[in-house]
């Protein structure tokens, strides 16, 4: 019986001590992994000093942005050429190149040869005469004799590269500048072209209004084109993202500890970038000079040699 | 023979008096001529090769360029190893040459090897040799700044440009002339640079490519001549001159013509002066100023060249800008005129009480004045061969002279004529005739000859171990060892002929021969000590035993350090932060640093060089800083006694407040010495050698984990191997054929937007500066738009696509390469250091051998090498542990020869072991570890203890001889010798009393030299007084009875 109780008491006594040791290693691994996560503490004079700033997490509204460059283009059928359907001699030209005309204005007056009747050539469009190649006398048979542009309103074609082209769609908007960035303009994408051409590009189209004649056929433009839009439920700056050992992290802060969370990034667009997942909205993260927080985390690794 | 040249010194004394003089005339003159400085020069003879490689990822630095020149430089002659590093845009090759090596014979292989190399280096790619300097090269810092408020002509304020570019070609071209000045090498601002920064949208819109704006700059910038016409008689050189001057005349070379237009490059592009890609910064109280360094050749005198660049600055200063000034932050004279002034207050105190004590004891002014000139005399002839065989004069070498061992011999001869014509004097009753005068001088002479020049060979011979040393050990104290034994043998020389020739001159007349009341005093008490001693003789030889056998058990108790460490005065401060920070980051870190470290009431100003300078001497990454601490002069400080170290901790307490900082406390030569020898600073540095990168830096890692777990190990740290962000561009070739583009094309428009391309020089008078396209920052700052930017597609058949992005034809990715990559003799390495807590350095090593050889397994092709400070200290107990014993030997020789008879040399030999003990005791009561200084003490120690044994049973001897009984003569014989045994052993004492209390510059590695001598020589004069004649009687008389 005394054996017995012993034995029985020594593994009594075994399993109590196994399992002591267990839950004790276990609440020391749910221990190590909530300090698995690497932080570090600065008091507040610190911060202050190195400018350490920082902000709250909130919801917002990225877009994001792409730009293509591209050309002014006269809209299809705002370029008209006008040329004699007859073998003709010119009798009277009734503009000079830069004049404006009205839809049915006559431009020139001409004389069969054949025929010999009169006929007039009318302006198709109102629009300016941008180019004449009429004189009087000339006898002309099917060369173009003016050109008549009507640029109140323009077509601006970027070229899209196939990385470009996954990401627009017809209906985004756009702002567009000139090269010397003096003026911008916003448009609408209104057509992507089906097909490539031999370098893969596809032209994307957007239609502007002209009246101030700025944005004249030919001219090289960039058009930023916002291809996303979102309602994010967590932005930050992208000022606060870091990559530490592989993580790209951002510094939030707990009084005074500052430990690096490692999160998942959505869209960025300017200095915003989208958090998906990792950061809560409220929570206080470091946007001004986070690049000192990491230095301080990874500084055991700073050493010099020769 | 002795006899003839001792009569010949009397007899023709004036002539002897002459020449001496002659001689202290030339010594006065190498004086002068004396390289001084304030430490010994440590650094091994080594050539530094620099490559610079711009744009080079270390890698490619270490495959193209730094292997081809290791592979180059292997087989030198006299070689000792080689080591490289390979960081982002810079090859660094040491060579490391065998000691005694000629350095400029060194550098003229090494050119010929980099020549025969040329063709195998790529293109662009040219090694330099570094600068022939060494660590204590950089004796001059200053700051090129401005006043506040100043402004230049035009009414703007000074920029950095403008501070770098009145550096590198008012004030670099002037310094360079001073004398002994080898090369100013320049750190901060920005160095100027013409830029042409295009934008890519009006290059699309009026279709002009890169290499077309290049062509355009490139063929629009020459000056050209055209040979000469003759006309009427008159010849005419002809020239046409079309350099580009000034940024308009960039702006307006024609690039293409379009419509009868041309397209100029301000249509395309914007000119401004640029700010180069740098490499270094340096900040002076949290500003960004200009520093430059001027380094020292190797050899030259330190102080006078210090002095010359001083004083060239100040011509220099008249002929800057209004506004503009020439600031010092760092003269090394301030260093070296504080140690030569310990060095002078030791020499002359120690001198000064060697005087006192003579007359003292003498009771003769003009016999204790002859002695007294033996010191300057014969130290002025150390100087001469000092000057000869080209050994600097610094703290270690002038600073360990003790001059009562010197005037040893000069004591012996004084004393025992004064005796001995004070006694003729009282035989005859009245003033000797001159030929009285000079017989009785010469028989006294003849009859010390012997004992005075063994005495002093002894001593010499004592000091010849330390030659033996070798490294940096050997560095320091060889110049010591060689000033004393130059010191000794000139006193030896001026002992035996100019002290007679001296004595024969100067002591006429009434001799004053009072015994002195000092002396009768010691006497008296000599006298019944010396009786007890003779009557218990085996009493005496026991209490000798049981103090040696005690002292030895308190050296088991002592601790134990390599050498002291000079204290500077100023602090370095190496402040390290991770790799991979941008050199702007790192500025405006060392910016707050600075404020904090001003913050301090000791310190006077702080000056930072970040990164790496023009001429790479030490190249540091842009994440590291060398800080200097200047501080005011201790009487300014608040607390003027408070102890360096402390300061030092309150430092490191403040500063450890700032986040993203690793800080190293040094002080500046210091840190040059351990960045040149280098290798591994640690206690212990194992080095794992192979060739995969990620091999290394996983074998490494486990290796540290192993000996973090031995309960000695503390700092245990694996040097940082990879770490740097890089932006890797790689080319998708498959797209890249499909437009008919090459991976060049997109290399050039990568390198242009975030690198620069160089397309010309513009020169302003004697300026010259580059002329760069470069993007502007925006686009490099900025990656999702570095992206978009537009690569040309050359000539392709569809004139839509003139430009692809460049996201379309490459891969842009963020990833951790390689921060530097190391080799040593031909293999790539990975080191982890580590410091011993507490427990010797020696069984620490054996430990961590074991450990590592049980537990980490290498694959093949890796091996383990073992380095780091603890090979100098086993190194030098090595060496110690043979040669000593030697000198030893050698000493035991020399007393046999002199002496004929095994017991009397048995009986002086007993001295030494004594007197280490007084040594040993004198040290712990100081509280002071053994250390090789404190060897190199117990090694001068035992040459004084064995001298005056010598004096003492010489004598005792001749009296037997003369036919007295041994107890009478042991008895007269130490009576007599009392006097000259006190004089040695108080003059040789108190010569080293100011060194062992001084609190100056450099005194720290003198005092425990200086402490074991004193207490070394109060025990072996003791014994010599009480138990060597005991010992001699028992020995002698065991002899006697037996038959």
């Amino acid at each position: 019986m005394i054996k017995l109780t012993s034995k029985a008491s020594l593994i009594v006594g075994l399993l109590v001590t196994i399992s002591a040791l267990s839950t004790n290693s276990l609440a020391a691994a749910d221990d190590s992994h909530a300090e698995a996560l690497a932080h570090t503490e600065l008091s507040q004079a610190a911060m202050t000093r190195m400018q350490i700033s920082t902000a709250k997490a909130t919801a917002g509204q990225l877009a994001l942005t792409r730009q293509l460059y591209g050309v002014v283009v006269p809209r299809q059928g705002d370029l008209v050429a006008l040329s004699s359907p007859y073998r003709a001699r010119i009798i009277k030209v009734t503009v000079q190149q830069g004049q404006h005309v009205d839809a049915g204005q006559q431009l020139a007056l001409l004389e069969n040869l054949v025929s010999g009747s009169r006929f007039q050539l009318l302006a198709p469009i109102a629009g300016e005469v941008v180019s004449r190649q009429a004189n009087v006398g000339e006898i002309v048979e099917q060369a173009v004799l003016f050109e008549v542009l009507n640029s109140q309103r323009v077509w601006v074609e970027l070229s899209a590269f196939p990385a470009d082209v996954e990401a627009l769609e017809v209906g985004q908007t756009a702002t567009l500048n000139d090269l010397h960035q003096h003026r911008q303009a916003n448009g609408t994408v209104s057509y992507i072209s089906p097909q490539m051409s031999a370098g893969h590009i596809a032209k994307a189209r957007i239609e502007l209004a002209n009246e101030s004649g700025h944005w004249r056929p030919g001219m090289h433009v960039s058009a930023n084109v916002r291809v996303a839009q979102r309602d994010a439920e967590v932005v930050v700056k992208r000022a606060a993202i870091q990559t530490l050992e592989q993580q790209t992290v951002v510094f939030v802060r707990q009084d005074q500890r500052f430990i690096a969370q490692p999160v998942t990034l959505g869209i960025q667009s300017g200095d915003w970038v989208e958090v998906t997942d990792g950061l809560a909205v409220g929570s206080e993260y470091v946007d001004g000079n986070s690049y000192l927080l990491k230095a301080d985390l990874l500084k055991q690794g700073a050493s010099h040699s020769h | 023979m002795i006899d003839n040249l001792i009569r010949v010194v009397v007899e023709r004394r004036w002539l002897v008096l002459l020449a001496t003089l002659i001689m202290a005339g030339i010594g006065v003159y190498s004086a002068l001529r004396l390289p001084i400085d304030a430490v010994p020069d440590i650094t091994n003879v080594q050539v530094q090769i620099n490559t610079q490689a711009r744009g080079y990822s270390p890698l490619e630095t270490e495959q193209r360029i730094s292997y081809p020149i290791e592979t180059a430089m292997a087989g030198l002659p006299r070689l000792a190893y080689t080591r490289s590093l390979s960081r982002y845009g810079l090859s660094q090759v040491t060579v490391v040459f065998e000691e005694g090596t000629d350095i400029y014979w060194a550098r003229q292989q090494i050119s010929e090897r980099l020549q025969q190399l040329g063709a195998e280096l790529p293109r662009d790619i040219k090694p330099k040799m570094g600068p022939i300097a060494t660590g204590l090269g950089e004796i001059y810092n200053y700051l090129v700044t401005t006043e506040a408020g100043a402004s230049k002509a035009d009414g703007s304020p000074y920029t950095a440009e403008d501070l770098r570019t009145i550096q590198d070609w008012i004030i670099e071209p002037q310094l360079v002339t001073v004398a002994g000045v080898t090369e100013v090498n320049t750190i901060g601002g920005y160095a100027r640079q013409y830029q042409v920064l295009p934008d890519p949208a009006k290059m699309l819109a009026y279709k002009v490519t890169l290499q077309q704006l290049a062509t355009a700059l490139q063929l629009n910038n020459r000056n050209a001549g055209a040979g000469y016409i003759e006309h009427n008689g008159e010849q005419w050189l002809v020239r046409s001159a079309a350099q580009l001057k000034t940024l308009s005349d960039i702006a307006d070379v024609v690039v293409v013509k379009r419509d009868d237009t041309p397209i100029r490059v301000a249509d395309i592009a914007e000119v401004s002066y640029g700010k180069p890609l740098r490499t270094g910064a340096a900040t002076a109280d949290e500003q960004e100023v200009v520093l430059g360094t001027a380094m020292m050749l190797m050899g030259e005198n330190s102080r006078v060249v210090a002095q010359a660049v001083a004083d060239k600055l100040e011509q220099i200063q008249p002929s800057l800008p209004d506004g503009v000034r020439i600031e010092a932050v760092y003269d090394r004279t301030r260093l070296v005129d504080k140690t030569i002034a310990t060095v002078e207050k030791n020499l002359f105190e120690g001198a000064l009480l060697v005087v006192v004590v003579l007359f003292i004891l003498l009771g003769n002014l003009r016999a204790a004045l002859i002695t007294a000139c033996v010191i300057p005399l014969s130290l002025l002839f150390a100087m001469t061969g000092m000057v000869a065989n080209k050994v600097s004069g610094n703290l270690m070498s002038l600073g360990a002279i003790d001059f009562g061992l010197i005037v040893d011999g000069a004591v012996i001869v004084v004393e025992n004529s004064l005796r001995r014509l004070a006694l003729a004097q009282q035989q005859v009753g009245r003033v000797l005739t001159p030929q009285e005068r000079l017989s009785t001088i010469i028989k006294s002479t003849r009859e010390v000859f012997n004992p005075a020049v063994f005495g002093v060979l002894i001593i010499m011979v004592v000091y010849l171990p330390i030659f033996a040393l070798n490294g940096v050990e050997g560095k320091m104290f060889q110049p010591m060892a060689f000033t004393v034994v130059a010191a000794l043998l000139g006193a030896l020389l001026l002992a035996i002929i100019a002290v007679p020739a001296a004595l024969a001159v100067l002591m006429r007349g009434r001799i004053k021969h009072a015994e002195n009341p000092v002396m009768r005093q010691a006497r008296r008490g000599y006298q019944p000590l010396l009786r007890l001693a003779l009557r218990w003789p085996l009493l005496m030889v026991g209490a000798g035993a049981l103090v040696f056998a005690l002292s030895l058990w308190q050296a088991e108790q002592m601790g134990s350090e390599f050498l002291p460490q000079l204290d500077e005065g100023d602090i370095a401060m190496h402040a390290l932060r991770i790799p991979g920070t941008s050199l702007t980051q790192s500025v405006s870190m060392q910016k707050h640093l600075e404020a904090v470290v001003n913050s301090l009431p000791e310190v006077a100003h702080v000056y930072s060089k970040i990164g790496t300078p023009d001429i790479a001497t030490d190249p540091m990454p842009p994440s590291v800083a060398d800080t200097f601490i200047i501080l005011k002069p201790r009487s300014q400080w608040p607390q003027p006694d408070k102890p360096k170290a402390q300061l030092v901790q309150e430092l490191r307490s403040k500063v450890q407040d700032l986040p993203g900082n690793q800080y190293e406390f040094t002080q500046p030569i210091e840190m040059r010495f351990n960045e040149l020898i280098a290798g591994v600073r640690a206690d212990l540095g194992v080095r794992i050698y192979g060739d995969d990168l990620a091999t290394l830096k996983e074998l490494g890692e486990q290796a540290a984990q192993i000996i973090r777990q031995l309960p000695s190990a503390t700092d245990v740290r694996v040097e940082q191997m990879s770490g740097l962000p890089t932006l890797s561009v790689t080319p998708k070739r498959d797209h890249l054929a499909l437009l008919g583009l090459t991976v060049s094309d997109i290399q050039q428009s990568l390198q242009q937007a975030t690198g620069g391309i160089q397309v010309g020089l513009i020169y302003e008078g004697d300026k010259r500066f580059p002329l760069i396209i470069r993007m502007a920052d925006d686009w490099r700052g900025d990656l999702s738009r570095l992206g978009r930017l537009p690569v040309d597609v050359p000539a392709s058949a569809d004139p839509d696509l003139r430009y692809v992005p460049l996201a379309e034809v490459a891969d842009l990715t963020l990833s951790n390469g390689p921060n530097q990559i190391n080799r040593e003799s031909g293999k790539r390495n990975v080191i982890i250091s580590a410091n011993v807590g507490d427990g010797d350095l020696g069984s620490f090593v054996a430990d961590v051998q074991q450990a590592l050889r049980q537990q980490l397994t290498l694959p093949a092709g890796y091996w383990i090498g073992y380095g780091g400070s603890f090979e100098q200290l086993q190194s030098a107990t090595q060496r110690l542990s043979w040669v000593v014993p030697l000198a030893l030997l050698l000493i035991f020789a020399l007393l046999y020869s002199a002496f004929s008879s095994l017991s009397a040399t048995l009986v002086i030999f007993t001295g030494v072991p004594l007197a280490l003990s007084g040594g040993i005791f004198a040290l712990a009561l100081r509280d002071m570890p053994l250390s090789i200084s404190a060897a190199v003490g117990f090694i001068a120690l035992s040459g004084i203890a064995v001298l005056n044994g010598v004096v003492m049973l010489s004598f005792i001897r001749q009296l037997r001889e003369q036919g007295h009984n041994l107890a009478d003569a042991v008895f007269e014989g130490a009576q007599q010798r009392l006097r000259p045994v006190l004089m040695t052993a108080l003059v040789a004492s108190l010569g080293f009393v100011p060194m062992a209390f001084n609190s100056g510059t450099g005194a720290e590695v003198q005092r425990p030299l200086a402490t074991v001598v004193i207490g070394g020589i109060i025990s072996a004069t003791l014994l010599t007084l009480v138990l060597l004649p005991a010992l001699y009687y028992w020995l002698e008389r065991r002899r006697t009875t037996q038959p």
